[in-house]
């Protein structure tokens, strides 16, 4: 098969990729924001912010 | 490996970061070693032989996009480590704002999530090539056994095992690297019959490393070497080679500070370059035992062949031991990186915030374990794809190669022209590479003029979509700016900082009296902006690499010339080296004190903490 149709063919399986990914950022941005379902996260229960090194 | 996975399992399952980034923790040399040991794949010497094998020396240049790290190392990395951002997703939320800056995120986790899964199902097959070859197995075993047996050091260990396995791997595959190349010299009758009879051949140009066909014209004129340097060289200001650079953002991230982020990143591809160069002298040798090959799936498996056939027997299970190091070493990076992106990137940020620390762990290695299933049944579609495929996709992101650079040295590049230019960079490569050539408009351009075509069009795209949107935030920025000190045309917010009483008009100075040509005593501040040393460094780095890419080749074909260029390159890196450092060691040493409280601003936004919202710029 042609050299250049098979690379635009696998570049573009790739962006199907990145839709989907924007698709859950959009999904993660909406429930909020434009629900307004803001997150109450405990960081210091989940990680332990205060203790140490954040991330680390 | 195994006892190896035993051991940091304990580490790794202590937190997300621990099993991505082995706790920010590790000294300059373990980053360089995966960096090299990644780079260095079971597809690697096929892709160095088919260019060296159709090119000669000249065919080194095609590899030297590697020669990104070479400014990088002074740039982009030092201003990606003062980010934090564990992946380059990541850094999109960092450096813009809302919800243009999520949707980057979202869609480069995507891109890196598949495309590891494309590499390692293209190593696999790789594999399983060489497998075929030297012991006649079918395809699939190469392609699963091995993937599988890293596997297990990997999801058990995470990137402390991908790290501290590179570094053993990386050793042993300098040993068959320098072993094989040596005998496969030696069986042409050494450095002197190699030269001697490629000249012999009529073929002299093969040992000269410009030799270019024309300025436009031929296979390999001179604007196609000029924009091959310009995508490596410049790219390096940004992250332009971005096919590669996702890969070495969780190597600069897991170094424990900005000079040890730099020096990995510097000492990993100079190193890389020279095994480059080494390749390249075995790989004449092997066209002088075995000339006119004309199939590229034939001629690029030369480098195993010199192994397999001129090793005695005792040392061929040594070769296919590091020729197993090589292939482990590059299967895991990329299964700990595709999870990365996953985990951190999706999972976490979109779908489960308020996850804790042992669900990520284990969430990374679920991740882990569907990466490599993927991995299988993409390999198997792709058994006829060569590495000049993987080439021509990174040469086809040109749309994205300026945008690449812009979001680290302009202020006003902002998220939509940055999408923008993805998204345009489809269609403008659809209507370039193929429907318009097919169509009879315009012919097959060569690399060169491809490259350029869709860089430019690209621009047609995103220099409106910038300016026809907001800028970003100026509070995100001001913090952005504070936080990473970037290069480039920053100017309007290292105004407002400074209107902000956040930045000082002149810097505390470490002398009295007129600044020294070199100065080598810093205070932080002065550390934090860029200056001459800053330059001299980034200008001689890349006659440092291609010197050593070069001169290593030369010096291993026996010729004087490679020797007066490795000496070159050494004293030129001794110089770069001693400016620099003192200034690398003022900027790490003031940032540290900083690290913690970035970090927790970062980990506050990626949890969509209230506070961290809140935190987002008004109290900078």
């Amino acid at each position: 098969m042609d050299r250049g149709l098979v690379t635009v063919i696998g570049m573009s399986i790739a962006y199907v990729a990145s839709f989907l990914g924007m698709w859950m950022a959009w999904y993660g941005w909406k429930r909020r924001h434009v629900t307004g379902e803001a997150e109450k996260v405990d960081l210091k229960k989940v990680r332990g912010i205060g203790d140490g090194e954040v991330g680390s | 490996m195994v006892g190896g996975a035993a051991f940091f399992y304990r580490l790794a399952r202590r937190s997300e970061s621990d099993f991505f980034l082995a706790g920010r923790s590790l000294p300059w040399w373990l980053p360089a070693a995966s960096v090299f040991s990644t780079h260095t794949a079971t597809d690697t010497p096929m892709w160095i032989t088919g260019t060296v094998y159709a090119h000669g020396l000249r065919g080194l240049w095609y590899t030297f996009f590697a020669g990104w790290t070479s400014v990088a190392a002074f740039v982009s990395a030092r201003i990606y480590r003062r980010a934090l951002a564990m992946t380059q997703a990541e850094w999109q939320v960092v450096r813009f704002h809302g919800l243009g800056a999520e949707l980057l995120r979202g869609w480069i986790a995507g891109w890196q999530v598949f495309m590891n899964m494309f590499i390692l199902g293209w190593v696999g097959m790789a594999m399983g090539k060489v497998g075929a070859l030297a012991f006649g197995w079918p395809v699939w075993y190469g392609l699963v056994i091995p993937s599988v047996i890293t596997a297990f050091y990997t999801l058990a260990a995470g990137y402390w095992g991908v790290v501290m396995g590179d570094f053993l791997q990386g050793i042993v595959a300098i040993f068959a690297i320098l072993l094989v190349s040596w005998v496969g010299i030696v069986a042409a009758g050494g450095p002197a019959g190699v030269v001697d009879g490629i000249t012999g051949m009529g073929e002299a140009w093969r040992l000269d490393s410009m030799a270019f066909t024309g300025w436009l014209s031929g296979d390999f004129p001179v604007v196609w070497w000029a924009t091959m340097l310009v995508i490596a060289i410049v790219g390096g200001f940004g992250m332009g080679t971005s096919i590669d650079w996702y890969v070495e953002a969780q190597r600069i991230q897991s170094a424990k500070s900005v000079r040890d982020a730099a020096y990995g990143i510097w000492w990993g591809g100079a190193i890389t370059l020279a095994r480059n160069g080494i390749w390249a002298a075995a790989i004449l040798a092997f066209f002088v035992m075995a000339p006119g090959i004309t199939d590229p799936a034939e001629y690029e498996l030369g480098w195993f062949r010199l192994g397999f056939e001129l090793l005695p027997a005792g040392l061929i299970g040594v070769f296919f031991a590091a020729i197993l190091a090589i292939h482990f070493s590059t299967i895991s990076s990329h299964l700990n990186l595709g999870a990365l992106y996953f985990t951190r990137d999706l999972y976490q940020r979109y779908l489960r915030p308020d996850a804790s620390e042992r669900s990520l762990v284990w969430m990374g290695r679920a991740a882990t374990a569907v990466l490599l299933l993927g991995s299988f049944a993409y390999g198997l579609m792709m058994e006829n794809i060569t590495q000049w495929l993987i080439f021509a996709l990174w040469l086809m992101m040109a749309g994205i190669w300026l945008p690449n650079i812009l979001q680290v040295v302009w202020w006003r590049f902002n998220s939509w022209g940055y999408l923008a230019s993805w998204i345009a960079n489809l269609g403008v490569a659809w209507l370039v590479v193929w429907i318009l050539p097919a169509f009879g408009v315009i012919p097959v351009l060569p690399d060169y003029l491809q490259f350029w075509s869709l860089m430019a069009l690209g621009a047609l795209v995103f220099f409106p979509a910038t300016f026809l949107t907001k800028a970003e935030p100026m509070d995100h920025l001001v913090h952005f700016y504070l936080q990473t000190r970037p290069i480039g045309w920053w100017g309007p917010v290292k105004a407002e900082a400074r209107r902000r009483g956040l930045l000082d008009d002149e810097p505390t100075a470490a002398h009295s009296g007129p600044r020294p040509l070199i100065r080598r005593t810093w205070t932080p501040e002065e550390a934090d902006a860029w200056s001459r040393e800053d330059w001299i460094a980034i200008v001689l780095s890349p006659v440092i690499m291609g010197l050593g890419m070069i001169g290593a080749a030369n010096a291993c074909l026996g010729r004087m010339s490679g020797l007066w260029q490795l000496a070159l390159a050494t004293g030129l890196g001794l110089v770069m080296f001693w400016v620099i450092d003192p200034k690398l060691k003022a900027v790490s040493v003031e940032y540290e004190l900083q690290q913690a409280k970035y970090l927790e601003r970062l980990e506050r936004q990626m949890r969509w903490s209230r506070q961290g919202e809140s935190d987002n710029g008004e109290n900078v």
